[in-house]
């Protein structure tokens, strides 16, 4: 005869596990970076703005990927609040194997110039990453962007 | 049935008990507030404020609505609505509103923009002190002339480059302040109407009589905010000389407390002074400053304030186009870079509120820098430095913060972490925590084997 513990302690295990192998009839929340991925994912990583191209190289590459979103706006303000009518620069990551590569467009510099605004293709949210993540970048392709207002 | 119908009666009353409750509560405003120093009441002076607003008020925190910040504004913009139904207020994250953001010209975070009759003013922060005061100021109605001197290469007000002033500018019209230029050459005499001058860093020397309206001005019960610099040719001495200030030029440095590899972009920490000039400044950037000297034995009536000093280890370079090394010559600290002078005195002549008395108390109040960089639109943006020059001016012009704030919002309660607390948290999470899940196990362990012992 089972005991009415053990029969318990079984069913709750083939719960967790159930519910984690199901994906539910809600899709899984979206990621909250712009580029989750990591950086082995991708073969190469270009910037560029008015007519120029630059691979990304070296320490600047792992800024890139995963870009960490610092906000997240599931619900944002038409593109010319961010500057995404007009990316100041794109980023294009290539990825390993087969794939299709993500394209970001950089926008404006948030208010205190801490962050940038930036959106995935495909992607309608707009996400703020640090500006220290691609200020670097930005210089590659001629862009200067004044540094944050300091608190 | 007789203790059916009790308990029936029992649940009923009590029901009718919390519903009356719950609706007398609701018609009354009465609170209690547990917070430490009770941070969410209001002063009686902010509430009669608050009362006192008799046309639309607008309040718009620019802050992170989420997160203790955000929690904090709503609970404190609360109480001004609570207390008046023409006060509305909201909460507006900077980053999620961009265009907004840019629209009210918000650069930091916790900027409150206050709008009451076509009028604005910006408090620097999302405290009690700084929304009562911005409401007394759209209250008063009024704005303070603030003269702006002009014409020895003084940065320009419209300039919205980074070497402008424009950022200065708005500034002032968004805290009830009416800038206006000064043209001495033009009319060698200070109008009645400037409530306070601001000389921002004149590049050349002053004419003679420019420099005898200023002196003029200042010793006439005149506000002076004088922004020196090393470099110009100008020497600011004779107009602050009288009032105890000197400017010794050079170049202070601080390798203690520079921004970057330049020592001469000082990193002020420093403020020895319970002039409120300094109150709620956490630190400045004060780029390319000569150093002050204050008189050590000022006149009676006259005060003299240390309002921002270098750390011990800066100096004052006497020859910095040669090398940034101490060397004779050179000034020990720590460095006077911001300095206030108040005098009062009296001298004959009517008070037209007492017009028999023959004599009359006279007011001059001058605040001085050893650098102008730092209001310019590079810099004003930087550390405190908005708030110092928003506080000099409300001080010139006598319009400190006179609410007595009960609460003290930036209560700090800071934790160091001693030996004995390391002792106490290893314990905790160490030993006790995980402790107590083993103990509990164990326990259940034997009463089980108990059970299975007695069947």
């Amino acid at each position: 005869m089972i005991r009415a513990r053990v029969l318990l302690v079984a069913v709750t295990v083939a719960a967790i596990v159930a519910a984690g192998c199901s994906d539910g009839d809600e899709a899984s929340p979206p990621p909250r970076d712009a580029v989750p991925e990591r950086l082995t994912t991708f073969a190469q990583i270009t910037v560029s703005a008015a007519g120029r191209e630059v691979p990304v190289e070296g320490g600047l590459r792992t800024r890139l990927a995963p870009l960490i979103a610092s906000k997240v706006f599931s619900d944002p303000e038409p593109d010319t609040a961010y500057g995404l009518d007009q990316p100041r620069a794109l980023l294009h990551y290539e990825r390993r194997g087969s794939g299709s590569p993500v394209d970001l467009s950089i926008g404006n510099t948030n208010f205190d110039r801490r962050g940038f605004y930036v959106r995935r293709r495909g992607d309608p949210r707009v996400f703020l990453v640090v500006g220290d993540a691609l200020r670097p970048v930005l210089a590659l392709v001629g862009i200067e962007v004044a540094p944050p207002t300091v608190e | 049935m007789r203790s059916n119908r009790r308990a029936l009666s029992l649940v009923l009353v009590t029901l009718v008990l919390v519903v009356a409750g719950n609706v007398v509560a609701s018609r009354s405003d009465a609170q209690v507030d547990v917070s430490a120093g009770r941070r969410f009441t209001l002063t009686p002076g902010s509430r009669g404020l608050a009362r006192a607003v008799d046309a639309p008020l607008r309040i718009t925190a620019f802050t992170n609505p989420d997160g203790p910040a955000g929690r904090d504004a709503r609970f404190l913009l609360s109480r001004y609505r609570e207390l008046n139904g023409k006060i509305r207020t909201r909460i507006v994250d900077p980053d999620e509103k961009p265009s907004e953001a840019r629209r009210f010209g918000i650069a930091r975070f916790a900027t409150v923009v206050l709008q009451y009759r076509g009028r604005r003013v910006d408090a620097s922060l999302v405290e009690e002190a700084e929304i009562s005061t911005g409401i007394l100021r759209l209250l008063r109605g009024r704005t303070t002339t603030a003269c702006y001197l002009t014409g020895h290469g003084e940065p320009d007000l419209e300039d919205t480059s980074p070497d402008g002033a424009s950022k200065l500018a708005d500034l002032l019209e968004r805290n009830a302040y009416e800038g206006v230029a000064l043209d001495l050459v033009a009319t060698p005499t200070v109008p009645d109407r400037c409530r306070l001058v601001l000389a921002v860093g004149p590049r050349v020397p002053l004419a003679s009589e420019e420099a005898k309206a200023l002196e003029d001005y200042v010793r006439k019960a005149g506000r002076l905010a004088y922004l020196a610099t090393p470099l110009s040719t100008a020497n600011p001495n004779a107009i602050l000389r009288p009032w105890g200030i000197g400017f010794l030029g050079g170049l202070a440095v601080d390798p203690a407390r520079s921004q970057d590899l330049d020592l001469s972009n000082l990193v002020v920490e420093e403020f020895p002074s319970e002039n409120p000039v300094v109150d709620g400044v956490p630190r400045l950037r004060l780029p390319v400053s000569g150093g002050l000297g204050l008189e050590g034995s000022p006149r009676a009536g006259l005060t003299l304030s240390r309002l921002a000093v270098t750390s011990g280890a800066g100096y004052v370079e006497s020859t910095p186009d040669e090398a940034l090394e101490p060397g004779p010559g050179d000034v020990a600290g720590p460095v006077v870079v911001a300095a206030a002078a108040d005098d009062s005195r009296v001298e004959p002549g009517a008070d037209p509120r007492a017009p028999d008395v023959r004599e009359r108390v006279v007011r001059t109040r001058v605040f001085a820098t050893g650098s102008a960089e730092w209001v310019r639109n590079r810099f004003l943006d930087e550390l405190g430095n908005r708030k110092f020059i928003l506080n000099a001016l409300a001080w010139l012009s006598q319009e400190e913060q006179v609410l007595a704030i009960g609460a003290d919002p930036d209560l700090e309660r800071p934790l160091p972490f001693t030996a004995e607390r390391q002792t106490r948290v290893l314990l905790v999470t160490v030993g006790l925590v995980p402790g107590g899940a083993i103990a509990l196990g164990v326990l259940q362990g034997v009463l089980a084997r108990r059970g299975r012992r007695r069947r």
